[in-house]
């Protein structure tokens, strides 16, 4: 998707790429990890999906319906089965609102259950995020960030959706405290059955959780595979300078990293050629610099790579 | 003492806050030798920023060192005054943060910050300092063709920005450096980068580094020493192969354990339980209420930090005496 820039006249001169050409597909019930640094329109992506921005152009199907740019009432029946919990559970929490407000908002907009019945729904999400019935009265920041990303993943299942946009969910939390999350999603992914989109730039979280995996760079999907596939045979240039920046837990590793010279280039206007061109090691002049490479899976196994040299082209 | 450089005995800090004071530090020891890069590492109110700026003295002024020594190169500076303090700290102690925008200035030109820094702490004239800021970006691996001296904070990557906060810290050649959550705030392929900058000019200029950190990916790349803490204390310290191969402390074992994702979807263990009301702390050890090892014992009496071997040191008199220590 592309964002217009306005630069004084009002008419759009400019735009930034902050989504290009991302195509991928998700099974139900199936983690997808979307990693990638900043900038790489992974959290775009999601909120694309989510409906929280507008793509200038595509498709996002879901359960084989187009949901890009649909009316509210041709919504109602799939916005409450699509929900998202983010980074922040700081700002995600409403701190106005009671714990049981917060948990009873979805019941209220898309239910016609009775009172009693939401309270009840209530206690029972509590109990599934692992909190004690008493936390119904408690105001957001009266809670830790681990309690409170709790109640955020408690509102994203009140309404027993099939897919959850996760962004950098546990980014923010101790590294003890990510484990009881993680624990938690896992348990309630087991037990509903629910797709998430698992956004990071952690990559030891992502090998943790997902079972496919999307490397994005500069708003392009460059690499797309099973979890085992992608970190076993890392395809693209990138991934491979990705996977091999990543701080291991043991000093006696011995790493060779692949050190990327120079910045990410900039999102706006992009001549037509790689993305990851100027950086990488691989590049062809006559060949990587006039075309952008296509996402492919050569070898008919399930593993895309967006790599003109990987994928066998030559210069024309 | 002359393989010291930096010596924390028994720090203790508290903190003023509305509803009473917490102990925020409590007993804390850290040796710091020459040429040594050490990490500090814990989670979240461990009290590891609080030893950090406590050194350099710079703490916040609701925070009160109620107890203990930082001897820096045999000097204790709790009992210097602000002049000497300012004199240390303009030669001879350094600090990066976590945030490198913050820790700019948004609206002087890098090489004008860069400069300003050396002219205050090695005196030299513009001219001299100029020059000698290119060529500190340089050592950095940014050529002065790119003319970063020109430019502003906010045109750089958060990268770029760490990078020049480095060079300013360094441009006096401090004998400590103390980094704050230094590559936290960075991408992926930038803190690798960052860290072995640092590393490289350990080497080449023999200063000592002290890491804070929550990552322990970071103290396993960068530091030779490590100590982790919990509530306020060190409960172990030793190097850091010896911490990651056969950590010996509860804590530390429950740390490493859960840190360690697998590539599959396990059942991770969490330590349960959470970290103590620092304001009232617990008569005997800070972790009892939380350890799969606790004795009757724990209770009473707060474990001191033992020697198990080779500076291997843990506070937890029940794992050593199951090492038959």
């Amino acid at each position: 998707m592309y964002f217009p820039i306005k630069t004084g006249f009002g008419k759009p001169r400019s735009f930034v790429h902050a989504v290009d050409d991302v195509s991928f597909v998700m099974e139900e019930a199936e983690t997808f990890g979307l990693v990638g640094e900043s900038g790489s329109g992974k959290t775009t992506c999601g909120r694309c999906i989510l409906g929280l921005t507008n793509p200038t152009g595509g498709m996002v199907l879901f359960k084989g319906k187009n949901i890009v740019g649909q009316k509210g009432k041709d919504m109602r029946g799939i916005r409450p089965q699509i929900q998202a919990v983010f980074q922040d559970p700081y700002s995600s929490l409403n701190p106005r609102k009671t714990i049981n407000r917060i948990i009873e908002d979805p019941f209220k907009i898309h239910t016609t259950l009775k009172e009693h019945e939401i309270r009840e729904e209530v206690v029972h999400l509590l109990e599934e995020v692992g909190l004690d019935e008493n936390f119904a009265y408690r105001y957001p920041h009266e809670l830790s960030g681990g309690q409170k990303q709790r109640i955020a993943v408690a509102r994203a299942i009140a309404l027993k959706p099939s897919f959850i946009f996760l962004d950098e969910p546990t980014s923010s939390l101790d590294v003890s405290v990510q484990a009881q999350i993680l624990n938690l999603l896992n348990d309630i992914q087991e037990k509903y059955g629910i797709a998430y989109l698992f956004v990071t730039h952690n990559i030891h979280v992502v090998k943790f959780m997902a079972d496919k995996i999307g490397v994005m760079y500069n708003g392009k999907l460059v690499e797309v595979g099973s979890k085992g596939d992608v970190f076993e045979n890392p395809l693209h240039p990138y991934t491979q300078a990705l996977f091999s920046a990543v701080l291991e837990l043991d000093p006696d590793a011995k790493v060779t990293r692949r050190v990327l010279q120079g910045e990410v280039p900039t999102p706006i206007d992009p001549p037509p050629e790689c993305r990851f061109y100027k950086r990488c090691w691989l590049a062809v002049n006559g060949l990587c610099d006039v075309e952008e490479p296509e996402l492919l899976d050569t070898k008919s196994n399930g593993h895309y790579v967006a790599c003109h040299v990987v994928n066998g082209k030559s210069p024309s | 003492m002359s393989d010291q450089l930096l010596l924390v005995k028994d720090l203790h800090v508290t903190y003023t806050t509305y509803l009473g004071s917490t102990h925020a530090v409590n007993d804390t020891c850290l040796n710091v030798k020459p040429k040594e890069a050490v990490g500090l590492v814990g989670e979240t109110g461990c009290g590891k920023s609080t030893v950090g700026f406590a050194i350099p003295r710079l703490l916040d002024p609701s925070a009160r060192i109620t107890g203990g020594e930082i001897l820096f190169e045999g000097e204790n500076l709790l009992e210097k005054n602000n002049e000497d303090l300012r004199e240390i700290r303009r030669k001879k102690i350094s600090l990066i943060f976590q945030d490198p925008t913050a820790a700019l200035n948004p609206v002087y030109r890098i090489g004008d910050q860069i400069t300003e820094a050396l002219m205050y702490s090695n005196e030299l004239t513009g001219k001299e300092a100029h020059d000698r800021s290119l060529e500190i970006l340089s050592q950095l691996g940014i050529p002065s063709a790119s003319r970063i001296d020109k430019r502003y904070p906010h045109e750089l990557s958060g990268g770029m920005r760490q990078r020049v906060t480095i060079a300013i810290a360094l441009s006096k050649n401090p004998d400590l450096l103390i980094a704050d959550e230094p590559t936290s705030n960075l991408d992926v392929t930038i803190q690798a980068q960052i860290l072995d900058l640092i590393s490289d000019l350990k080497s080449k200029t023999g200063m000592s580094v002290l890491i804070i950190t929550h990552d322990m990916g970071v103290i396993a790349e960068a530091c030779d020493e490590v100590g982790v803490m919990y509530a306020g204390q060190i409960v172990e310290f030793g190097s850091v192969g010896e911490i990651f191969r056969t950590p010996m402390h509860p804590y530390t074992r429950g740390l490493i354990k859960v840190a360690n994702l697998v590539g599959e979807k396990v059942r991770l263990e969490p330590i349960p339980g959470t970290v103590p009301d620092l304001r009232n702390l617990p008569i005997g050890c800070l972790f009892s209420q939380r350890c799969p090892l606790v004795e009757d014992s724990c209770l009473k009496k707060r474990p001191e930090l033992i020697d198990i071997e080779h500076g291997h040191l843990v506070a937890c008199p029940v794992t050593i005496r199951q090492r038959g220590g």
